[in-house]
């Protein structure tokens, strides 16, 4: 990374989803969410996962594991192999996840139950609830959703 | 060697393995994305195989010569000599298409700008279904195909309403995640002859043809964590 961008300087700090602020990082690049190891604070209560990368402030946003639980997903560069709004899918948001419920509606993916691991940047590819073989497409994760946030 | 060669495989196996053209097969034309790995080596074979007339292809990616070699290398495991020795063996031309610069500027700097913005990029989606799929695609129509045929495991099923994307049967070795992008219109014009054979079949296969490059690197979009990728950038 350094070599294709060098100006690529992204310390910055990690910061508690409740506003606290942890420590410093150094560099985003070093970080992806859901990922536990490499926060190296100390004296938490309970483990620290990586939530969220703040691209903007350069921040690291970290919190325990029900901070990671999301409800929904707004999907960019979608590309479709069938009629996909309103329906009931099973999607698949990592490459080693096993597809879940959930349904289309518009640019937004609605999981039934909250699903853990959810990054912008990963796929989220639906298949078929009938034919759990046949692929009806998939988009790029631009945005996930809190359950406050995502109807 | 002559490609008649192929006769220990199972008649189900190859029965599996269709090209999904119109017949007689003698009359069509087959391009083959070949990367000089065992997979589409085997599909090389195989549509050699069909009585179709066959032409192999080959894109020459980044940095070529120095991370070739590189086992479990996201989109380096491509060897270019592979490939050629195979066309050479089965007795079908091999197009070599120079394509480093496009991936440099789409793959390699989508992915180091995405890395940026702090999210999890995966860039043998982006490799897959962008260039690769893109100058491909192109390149065989120009050479007058009547399909593309990749190793990908994947698999194309006639439905209803056209050309569907299934999963490979074999749940280990399917790559139906990263090929979501696939668009409606290359799906029409694409194979994917693996997908419905299970990996060691294709080694078998691969033995029978004494290919040669049973152990080339292969599963170019599993080895590596993009992390570990870029680091090695």
């Amino acid at each position: 990374m350094k070599k294709l961008r060098p100006e690529a300087d992204d310390q910055g700090a990690i910061v508690h989803v409740n506003g606290t602020v942890l420590g410093a990082h150094k560099g985003l690049i070093h970080y992806t969410v859901g990922q536990r190891r490499g926060i190296e604070i100390g004296g938490q209560a309970e483990p620290l996962y990586v939530v969220r990368l703040d691209a903007g402030k350069k921040e690291v946003v970290v919190g325990p594991r029900r901070a990671l639980a999301v409800s929904g997903a707004r999907l960019g560069e979608a590309n479709w192999l069938a009629a996909v709004e309103g329906r009931r899918v099973l999607a698949k948001v990592r490459s080693m996840a096993k597809p879940v419920p959930a349904r289309v509606a518009g640019d937004r993916l609605i999981f039934d139950v909250e699903e853990y691991g959810v990054a912008p940047g990963q796929a989220a590819v639906l298949y078929d609830v009938v034919d759990e073989s046949r692929v009806l497409g998939g988009g790029w994760i631009e945005e996930t959703f809190t359950a406050e946030s995502a109807e | 060697m002559a490609p008649t060669m192929i006769t220990t495989i199972s008649p189900a196996g190859l029965a599996r393995a269709d090209f999904q053209l119109a017949e007689p097969l003698k009359d069509r034309r087959i391009v083959v994305a070949m990367s000089g790995g065992v997979d589409s080596s085997v599909v090389a074979a195989l549509a050699a195989r069909s009585g179709a007339e066959v032409i192999g292809v080959t894109l020459q990616l980044y940095d070529h010569g120095a991370k070739a070699k590189r086992v479990g290398a996201c989109c380096a495991g491509q060897d270019i000599r592979d490939a050629r020795a195979v066309a050479d063996r089965l007795g079908f031309a091999h197009h070599v298409h120079d394509h480093e610069s496009r991936f440099r500027d789409t793959v390699i700097d989508q992915f180091a700008d995405e890395y940026l913005s702090g999210r999890t990029p995966i860039p043998c989606v982006r490799c897959n279904m962008g260039v690769k799929f893109t100058d491909l695609f192109q390149l065989a129509k120009d050479l007058g195909a009547d399909c593309l045929a990749t190793g990908h495991y994947v698999r194309r099923v006639m439905g209803p309403a056209g050309a569907e994307l299934h999963r490979a049967v074999d749940p280990a070795r399917d790559q139906s995640y990263f090929l979501f992008a696939t668009t409606q219109e290359q799906l029409d014009f694409l194979r994917f002859p693996l997908g419905g054979l299970e990996k060691s079949v294709v080694r078998e296969i691969a033995r029978d043809l004494g290919l040669g490059v049973a152990a080339s690197p292969t599963a170019r979009t599993s080895a590596s964590s993009p992390t570990a990728i870029m680091r090695r950038w």
